[in-house]
């Protein structure tokens, strides 16, 4: 490797460098608590990020089954939800307010906690650097500020579940009046206050990650690193950061004002309004105001969940099925498309609040438009596996899953976006389906690919492949089982948000579709007990991983098996290609890792080497690429 | 292990200083909050009767507040420039006086909202249609809120810049010059709230209220 002569030639120098290293490193042994609580090393701070997200995903997945119970057996004595949940569940009953509640919550703890701090979280801090050949983030410090604020953030919100009056009950997207009138619910006292606090610590978190991101991937890139080199994921996490510093100000905006609301009594959101017969009066409001505003970070914020997990297929599709990944470019040109159309179609959530049809036309216009990025990429998934050496491990066939989740609720999307369609379909579970599929268990899947593709990277050790199916099938079957028959409820015209649907004889014609559905979402549940097991126990007595398990191209398995802080005990790699060089012709292993010069690439015997290529190793070539370097 | 990993910087590939760079995308965001907020006062401006709007005379010192925050953004570049003079106790005079300045803003700003209150358009007050008041303060308070917080970072500037020159140790102006940025931007983002709120909520207009401000 050029490095490696590089060195050579000038032994003192690096004798003298080593030895500054290591003097260094003196001041950076640190205790336990610089190491592994107050790091700022960006591997430490994801998994911290990852392990507080499956906290909160174990939270957030459980208090779905709960409501499930109570959806699929209304009138049936639960034991354990009166033991779990007191005086929320009396004789074994869901109480209706504590069950708003619970779907509040886990909305708020899977769109945020999860699928946002849990998967960019995660893997942008673990990748970015890694992938693009950086000793750490820009700024380690923000970077760890960024986790604590997130931290604190998960402490409040999950502490709200046990405030007196509950936690909030306004649903995640918390629409005044609901959220700003203290005494509207129960779920609208103390639970939303904290609900908003902890929101607040959410968005400052998101925020310095997301400026982090943006300034490291921009600024801190390994020579040779041009943008047309870069991953698919890093793309992803790079755009997502993108939209995550343009949305999340404005929810910031939003909650701003709806505080005002309700610490303060102003009428931002608010406009006259009866709350038990009492008038309150209130002027001038409006509650479609903050419906703006929310949704022009709602929408966006789909993508922010999305557009990771999309990076991480995309690179998980490619090393898997050991062929470039289909049209690059494409994909970052769908990306980027995708992250600017999810600013322009945020009123889609909007279209039965008596918004006037011809802006309603240009809202369904823009979200229809949506379609054409999103097909290019699924097709590009698809032709990047035909034809494939497809090796099927537990990443792979997550990423897989994820292409077929992607594109099943991706496809209702289409229906959903035309606002003729949307008046009867709106508010039924025909959204609950969409949503979960696309948003939801797509973006799962990704979280899921990238922990089984990169746990060796995080972690020196393989984790349990048969694990892997058995964790794979149940989730992704009962995935299907919960969420395909939802489509067809919502057609029926059941709607969300009811407690009980058996008052209304058109919407108990489903009540035993809906007890099916539980019993596949606690299967469901009980799988990924399979996953947390094999995930832990992987940590300590997984098969110890080799360098590059999967044989991948991308820089981050040039690192030692369990990377220190700094990366790379040496210098930074150089990058000379793109990542996706797999089964090159001529070349002789299937895959060719970015760090390789050209020089040394190893040919198939009696392969006539590429015109391109120079033949003979030109001795003059060799320096000039390192006065190169060493601009 | 890990003893031999290098925490040196490798050479820089960068064009601009990653530094400055996160705090220009600090700014965007800034800015977007900024754009959320005056796009829900012009949202919700829309929904008033046009007969029902609120359209009164802007308390005159918002005019001298103006001048303060542009004058304090000037002092502060000298201070910056004069860092590399061998005039030491320059920069700090200089530092000291936008700090006196930026105080005087904040001082000028909370008198606009008393002199707003009493004249009977506080920030709660249920029984008119047009909320454009109420965003007003919000606006302006959250504007006062990052003047405080830029505050707060000049003054730990000025220690650090203070200990140095009494300890007679390098210090490091690279922080001044992210400050700058930052307290500028906070000038510009006051012209704009300024010439919003004018043409938004004046029934004067500018001049008229420049009159009334100063007496001429």
């Amino acid at each position: 490797m050029s490095d490696a002569t590089s060195h050579a030639t000038t032994g003192a120098g690096t004798l003298s460098a080593v030895g500054h290293h290591d003097d260094h490193h003196g001041h950076h042994h640190g205790n336990f608590w610089t190491t592994y609580v107050f790091s700022t090393d960006h591997k430490v701070i994801a998994k911290q990020f990852l392990i507080t997200g499956i906290i909160m995903a174990i939270i957030g997945i459980g208090m779905s089954t709960l409501f499930r119970l109570q959806l699929a057996f209304p009138d049936t004595s639960f034991a354990i939800l009166e033991a779990l949940l007191g005086k929320w569940a009396p004789d074994g009953k869901l109480d209706p307010n504590f069950y708003l509640s619970l779907v509040t919550m886990h909305g708020t703890f899977m769109v945020f906690f999860v699928l946002t701090a849990g998967l960019s979280g995660t893997f942008s801090n673990f990748l970015i650097p890694l992938q693009i050949g950086a000793r750490d983030m820009a700024s380690g410090f923000m970077n760890m500020l960024s986790y604590w604020f997130f931290f604190a953030s998960s402490v409040i919100m999950v502490s709200s579940l046990f405030v007196e009056t509950g936690p909030a009950g306004g649903g995640w997207t918390i629409y005044p009046p609901l959220s700003a009138l203290p005494q509207a619910m129960p779920g609208s006292g103390m639970g939303m206050t904290l609900w908003l606090v902890a929101m607040t610590l959410f968005i400052a978190s998101s925020l310095l990650g997301s400026i982090n991101y943006i300034t490291t991937v921009m600024n801190l890139r390994t020579q040779g690193m041009t943008f047309d080199r870069l991953p698919l994921t890093i793309w992803a996490f790079f755009l997502t950061a993108v939209i995550g510093v343009l949305s999340f100000p404005v929810l910031f905006s939003a909650a701003l004002l709806l505080m005002f609301d309700r610490l303060l009594g102003t009428s931002f959101y608010l406009s006259d309004i009866f709350i038990g017969g009492e008038l309150l009066h209130y002027q001038g409001g409006s509650p479609i105001l903050f419906q703006h505003l929310f949704w022009f970070l709602g929408h966006p914020e789909v993508y922010i969940v999305l557009l990771p997990a999309l990076g991480i297929s995309s690179e998980v599709i490619s090393v898997h099925a050991r062929k470039p990944i289909f049209g690059y470019k494409a994909m970052i040109g769908s990306m980027v498309g995708i992250a600017f159309l999810s600013f322009i179609v945020w009123a889609h959530h909007m279209f039965v609040t008596g918004m006037n049809p011809f802006l309603g036309t240009v809202f369904m216009l823009f979200t229809l438009v949506i379609a054409v990025p999103s097909a290019i990429k699924a097709f590009n998934y698809i032709t990047t596996l035909w034809k494939g050496n497809i090796r099927f491990t537990p990443p792979m066939l997550f990423a897989i899953g994820l292409v077929s989740l992607f594109i099943t609720g991706g496809i209702t999307g289409i229906f959903l976006g035309n606002a003729a369609l949307d008046i009867p379909l709106h508010d039924t579970y025909f959204v609950t389906a969409h949503f979960h599929l696309v948003m939801g268990s797509a973006s799962a899947f990704g979280l899921f690919a990238g922990v089984y593709h990169w746990f060796p990277k995080m972690f020196g050790r393989m984790m349990n492949k048969r694990l892997g199916y058995i964790h794979f099938w149940l989730t992704f079957t009962s995935l299907y089982l919960v969420f395909f028959p939802m489509h067809f409820m919502g057609l029926g015209g059941v709607a969300r948000h009811y407690w009980s649907q058996s008052a209304f004889t058109f919407m108990e014609v489903f009540m035993p579709l809906q007890g099916f559905i539980t019993i596949a979402a606690i299967i469901g549940f009980f799988g990924q007990f399979i996953f947390l097991y094999n995930f832990f126990s992987s940590i300590f007595i997984g098969k110890k991983a080799s360098l590059n398990p999967w044989q991948a191209n991308t820089l981050e398995w040039t690192t030692p098996r369990v990377p220190g802080h700094g990366n790379w005990p040496g210098d930074i790699p150089h990058v000379y290609r793109w990542p996706y060089d797999y089964s090159k012709p001529g070349v002789k292993e299937d895959y060719l890792p970015q760090h390789i010069p050209d020089a040394e690439i190893e040919y198939e015997e009696g392969f006539p080497k590429p015109a391109t290529m120079p033949t003979p190793a030109t001795p003059a070539q060799k320096p000039e690429v390192k006065e190169e370097a060493e601009d | 292990m890990a003893y031999t990993y290098s925490l040196e910087k490798d050479q820089p590939n960068y064009i601009v200083d990653p530094l400055k760079f996160a705090l220009w995308l600090f700014i965007l965001t800034v800015i977007m909050v900024f754009g959320g907020l005056t796009s829900a006062f012009i949202v919700q401006r829309g929904m008033v009767p046009a007969d029902q709007q609120l359209i009164f005379d802007l308390p005159a010192i918002l005019w001298p507040n103006l001048m303060l925050i542009l004058f304090s953004s000037v002092t502060l570049m000298v201070g910056v420039r004069s860092l590399q003079g061998d005039r030491p106790w320059l920069p700090m005079l200089a530092f000291g006086m936008t700090f006196v300045l930026g105080l005087l803003f904040l001082r000028g700003q909370w008198q606009a909202f008393l002199e707003l209150a009493n004249s009977g358009l506080p920030l709660v007050d249920r029984s008119r249609a047009d909320n454009a008041v109420s965003h007003f303060y919000v606006m302006t308070g959250l504007h006062g809120i990052h003047i405080v917080a830029a505050l707060l970072v000049l003054l730990v500037g000025m220690w650090r810049l203070g200990r140095a020159l009494v300890l007679g140790r390098p210090y490091q102006q690279y922080r001044f010059v992210l400050t700058a940025i930052f307290w500028h931007f906070l000038g510009v983002l006051w012209v704009y709230l300024f010439v919003f709120m004018i043409a938004q909520l004046s029934e004067e207009g500018a001049g008229a209220m420049f009159q009334r401000a100063f007496g001429f």
